[in-house]
């Protein structure tokens, strides 16, 4: 990930985080690009934020179903080289009751 | 003034390790110009159309490329629109000639998919989508979700799905440029290896080496052996590019914008094709697609590929190249072979009119183009 | 140090993983089956982060339910001190990316701090003296970790994930701290040379002189200065390398185990290292009426103790109704992994 990317990234995971939305689309991926393979198979959906959509990656191991009440968090997202920086971004997890 | 399909040609479809981009590309040019009975020097512009050449050849600048392979060096330039980049590249074609800037142009579309590793070829094709709003999305995933959608709101089932995969890899049969001659039974495609939920792997358009070729003219042709196919409607439809921003999931209305502009040009409705080239690079996107088009009724077109409705026999042929399925997609190649294939079907007096639907993206950009002979 | 002026805690959160690995496993992966391994540390599971979960992330999920409950303004905090033996990188601050993501101000004191299973609490400390020296109105300390351990290790039974994080302040506490003070000596028990993947321990050392002399020391020590018995605490916290030393410690100090009970849930997540002794003390938090006192005594190896001597308010009652993301709430979520897994997030962790 590019410092200059990661650093105009940032902004959107304050912004997002702790935001509270449903699912209204929704899919498991099974097969993705490299990077993302380690947390593969993972959920894929669309969260409407109280009439704002977002398309968004489910954290890891947990499958997300249309309907589900999630929230905003961070995670880490592509696999890098290791000496690069983590790459750290928005994903959804369901609420907890 | 007529736009005139004067001559075409489609390459073989598949894993070709001994052809280079350049290969393909200069065949697909050669043969279609010789099969148009003009000279190399007829041809005053050449559209190249093609998606991965930057990423996978770090082959920009395709226009010169191609132009260098004919005689007198044709204005050139390429364009890209993802999947839907041969469909964009004929659409521009057809305005260099309609401004009576050129009389007689020559489009060509082309991809080498197979020489990188097809876990890059995933992320390349990610690359149709929203980079920055669609992170973690996948091209199947996108699809997915609207087949999640359309499943949900219509009762599409999984056997519909597996009936489009079957219907299009008989119709490969007929085409002998197609990647698979192969046949599949509605289960072996059901249970084959999951991809992004529901969709499987033999829902997915295969990785594809293949160029094709069209000669476009409006000059007028005197050739008593031969009557050649006239592009008489055309449109280009826009949406989102992302997923979150469009208003229907179970509608890509970027193609039924176009298919309106074509059927308004053309004078034709829905009901007056015979047959189609559809934009099948998953099993739903064909199912979606007939609906748009207007073929069948929203909802309807699950049901429809089950009960023989698409095939020979039914109310309308669909994808008798085999689709994208069978024939294969080399991605930029498509939108141009989709128009070649219609073209010859139409010169050997199979059908009256044809359509060609050519999608970019999980549906941002759509062209259709209707064709009368 | 007895502390004069009111400072405290004005809310806290915790994280940690959904999911757990077996004792049981851990004993079968290295050929101990049936040797109740687990059995004889007190520990039945510990947690094991999600292949996308790390120190930061865990921090921040902390973070964000500390905020949750946190009714002033969040920029208004301005000192973040976050302890960890697993900060995801050796050299770029863990605090920097948690206090981004969770949109705090730019006018912050911060740094990352490393004293093994004590950082979490020395960030605490320092925290409440920003307070007291009138830097700061509000701070914000969180321990967390991902903590690593050689396969077929004594600690490869322990080592789990979580985190805490405490903002203080000098108003609307729900508990007041009373006194603090450290101790710290160069007892070799546990340490890892950079570079390399996992920690070397030193044993049965890492008993009497290591754990059992700083806690005791500690303990004794601040009990002193403030004059306070065992039955004058409603509660007692120390740090939970196992289920086994806690108790222990309890007992040689006099505090009954009913007095140690509510802090022990290390029996279900296993030791989380620098979140431990905050994890620990949020499950008595998540329990204690008003006008309670709570002794908390962390150990980190290398070797060190914090102590502190807390008393609940009258706030803590009305704090507690119907507050989401609780420990014990969050330990009823956890589901089991298989040994596969919880090795192949491992060899994804950097530290």
């Amino acid at each position: 990930m590019k410092p200059a990317q990661y650093w105009r990234n940032k902004q959107k995971i304050k912004d997002y985080i702790g935001k509270t939305g449903q699912v209204i689309a929704s899919t498991t991926i099974r097969t993705s690009s490299p990077g993302l393979t380690h947390i593969t198979p993972y959920s894929y959906v669309i969260v409407d934020f109280s009439g704002e959509k977002k398309e968004l990656m489910g954290v890891g191991n947990e499958l997300l179903e249309i309907g589900d009440e999630v929230v905003c968090v961070m995670r880490k997202m592509e696999l890098g080289a290791p000496q690069e920086l983590i790459d750290y971004g928005l994903k959804v997890k369901k609420i907890m009751e | 003034m007529k736009v005139i399909i004067a001559g075409h040609h489609i390459t073989q479809f598949g894993e070709l390790w001994d052809k280079s981009l350049t290969d393909l590309m200069e065949e697909a040019i050669k043969r279609a110009i010789a099969n148009s009975g003009l000279k190399e020097t007829d041809i005053e512009a050449v559209f190249v159309s093609n998606m991965g050449a930057g990423q996978n050849d770090n082959q920009l600048h395709l226009g010169a490329l191609a132009s260098q392979m004919i005689e007198g060096y044709p204005s050139a330039s390429r364009l890209e629109g993802a999947c839907a980049s041969g469909g964009l590249a004929v659409m521009t074609a057809e305005q260099a000639l309609l401004s009576g800037q050129y009389k007689t142009v020559l489009v060509v579309g082309v991809e080498k998919m197979n020489d990188a590793d097809s876990s890059l070829t995933t992320k390349y094709l990610a690359a149709a989508a929203n980079y920055s709003t669609e992170f973690g999305s996948t091209f199947p995933g996108l699809y997915a979700m609207l087949a999640n959608a359309h499943m949900r709101e219509f009762g599409t089932t999984r056997s519909q799905l597996s009936a489009v995969a079957r219907k299009n890899h008989e119709h490969g049969f007929a085409n002998p440029q197609a990647q698979y001659h192969k046949h599949f039974s509605l289960d072996q495609i059901s249970n084959s290896i999951p991809v992004a939920d529901p969709l499987r792997l033999l829902d997915c358009s295969p990785i594809t080496d293949g160029a094709a070729a069209v000669v476009l003219t409006t000059k007028k042709i005197k050739d008593k052996n031969k009557k050649r196919a006239v592009i008489i409607g055309r449109g280009h439809g826009q949406d989102s590019l992302d997923l979150a921003n469009r208003e229907s999931l179970v509608e890509i209305q970027a193609s039924t914008k176009a298919a309106k502009q074509a059927y308004q040009m053309s004078g034709l409705s829905a009901q007056d094709i015979e047959v189609a080239e559809v934009h099948d690079c998953f099993t739903i996107a064909e199912i979606l697609a007939t609906e748009d088009l207007g073929f069948f009724k929203k909802g309807d077109g699950g049901r429809a590929a089950e009960t023989g409705k698409t095939t020979y026999g039914g109310e309308v042929v669909i994808n008798p190249s085999g689709g994208l399925k069978a024939s294969g997609h080399p991605v930029g190649a498509t939108g141009v072979k989709q128009i070649a294939y219609l073209a010859k079907l139409l010169e050997e007096n199979k059908f009256t009119k044809a359509l060609s639907h050519n999608v970019g993206g999980s549906g941002a950009t759509a062209v259709v183009h209707i064709l009368s002979i | 140090m007895i502390i004069n002026k009111k400072v405290g805690i004005t809310s806290y959160g915790v994280a940690i993983p959904n999911q757990i690995i077996t004792t049981r496993i851990i004993e079968e992966s290295q050929g101990k089956s049936g040797m109740k391994i687990g059995k004889s540390l007190g520990v039945t599971s510990k947690t094991v982060p999600a292949r996308d979960e790390d120190t930061i992330t865990l921090a921040t999920d902390a973070g964000l339910n500390a905020l949750s409950s946190f009714h002033r303004n969040k920029l208004e905090i301005s000192n973040l001190f976050i302890g960890s033996e697993s900060h995801p990188y050796a050299v770029k601050p863990s605090g920097t990316v948690v206090k981004d993501a969770l949109g705090l101000s730019e006018d912050m004191a911060l740094a990352d701090l490393q004293f093994a299973c004590k950082a979490g609490t020395q960030g605490l400390q320092i925290g409440f003296n920003y307070l007291l020296s009138g830097f700061s109105d509000y701070s914000l300390a969180i321990g967390a970790d991902t903590a690593q351990a050689k396969p077929g290790d004594a600690l490869e039974f322990t080592a789990g994930a979580g985190a805490a994080a405490y903002i203080l302040g000098k108003e609307d506490t729900i508990a007041d701290l009373k006194a603090t003070i450290s101790i710290a000596t160069d007892t070799p028990d546990f340490w890892r040379r950079a570079g390399q993947s996992y920690p070397e321990h030193a044993g049965r050392f890492s008993g009497e002189p290591a754990y059992f002399y700083h806690i005791i020391t500690a303990a004794k020590k601040i009990m002193n200065e403030t004059s306070l018995l065992a039955e004058d605490f409603a509660y007692c916290v120390f740090h939970t390398p196992n289920g086994k030393f806690p108790r222990l410690a309890a007992k040689k100090l006099g505090f009954t185990p009913e007095q140690l009970e509510p802090s022990l849930v290390v029996d279900t997540i296993g030791n989380t290292y620098a979140g431990a002794v905050s994890l620990a003390l949020s499950a008595v938090l998540d329990k204690a009426k008003p006008k309670e006192k709570i002794l908390v005594v962390s150990y980190g190896s290398g070797a060190g103790s914090d102590a502190f001597v807390f008393e609940t308010t009258d706030l803590i009652t009305e704090y507690n109704k119907g507050r989401k993301g609780k420990i014990r709430d969050q330990i009823k979520l956890l589901k089991e992994v298989d040994y596969q897994e919880y090795r192949s997030v491992m060899d994804l962790l950097t530290h």
